[in-house]
């Protein structure tokens, strides 16, 4: 059975950085056991990085795999998930990139999500996704 | 003014022939010279490291990795169509680790910060 995870920026640095879960979770997906979700937001942040260090043709390579691997949905910020974000923004206080996020993974579907950021321990104190911190 | 970029020959005496087209008319004219051997000009041309900025000097330890990886890394779709999802997944990877490798998630998190929003 194919499980669906949100993945988070923090997920990507936990793989570049040899992160044994995240490594695991990499490995599961190569053998389609999850479809991962992936916020056009984290595709800035990483972008971010590769231009960081110079790799402009590498990030264009990076995203067109990540475009064509079919276990893997980067989703943009649609008008339905501003809108939810904004109450998961109030409501739980997070940033707005971090709501945005959840909404993302919240609309397509995601059973769990992946993350190193700890404001996101709220979501599942609360019952509204389960959420695997990489620490 | 001009500025051409050739390659030369330089003889087995050791001298420097030009063969080359100015554009411009017959007289005097000041000649500046920055001569490099090819084969030097050909490895920076492939090896294409990356620009380090400050604060970055963990990461990309292998650049010689990076320089074959990426000279081999498909640029178009048609390309990347042929690959297997594992491939796909192995190039994501490796990819995803030039960019992210010795980064910190509170660089990250101080980037997601608008706390005046909060009570």
């Amino acid at each position: 059975m194919i499980v669906i995870l949100g993945i988070d920026t923090g997920f990507f640095i936990g793989y570049a950085n040899q992160h044994p879960r995240a490594t695991e979770i990499w490995r599961e997906s190569t053998k389609g056991a999850h479809e991962l979700i992936v916020s056009t937001l984290t595709v800035n942040e990483v972008f971010t990085y590769f231009y960081k260090r110079g790799l402009g043709k590498s990030a264009e390579s990076w995203l067109l795999l990540m475009q064509a691997t079919e276990m893997i949905q980067l989703l943009p910020v649609s008008i339905d998930i501003a809108v939810l974000s904004a109450r998961y923004r109030l409501g739980m206080q997070l940033s707005t990139v971090d709501s945005l996020i959840l909404a993302t993974f919240l609309t397509h579907g995601c059973e769990k999500m992946i993350s190193s950021d700890s404001d996101f321990a709220i979501v599942a104190q609360q019952n509204i996704l389960l959420v695997e911190l990489l620490r | 003014m001009k500025t051409l970029t050739v390659e030369a020959e330089i003889t087995s005496d050791g001298k420097l022939r030009l063969d080359v087209p100015s554009g411009l008319p017959p007289g005097k004219a000041d000649v500046v010279l920055v001569i490099q051997p090819t084969t030097l000009l050909k490895q920076v041309d492939t090896t294409q490291k990356p620009i380090r900025q400050p604060g970055t000097e963990q990461a990309n330890g292998d650049t010689e990795h990076v320089a074959d990886f990426i000279s081999v890394m498909p640029l178009d779709l048609n390309s990347i169509a042929n690959l297997s999802h594992q491939e796909k997944m192995d190039r994501i990877g490796k990819l995803l680790t030039l960019a992210l490798q010795g980064v910190e998630w509170a660089e990250i998190e101080e980037g997601r910060r608008d706390r005046n929003f909060r009570h």
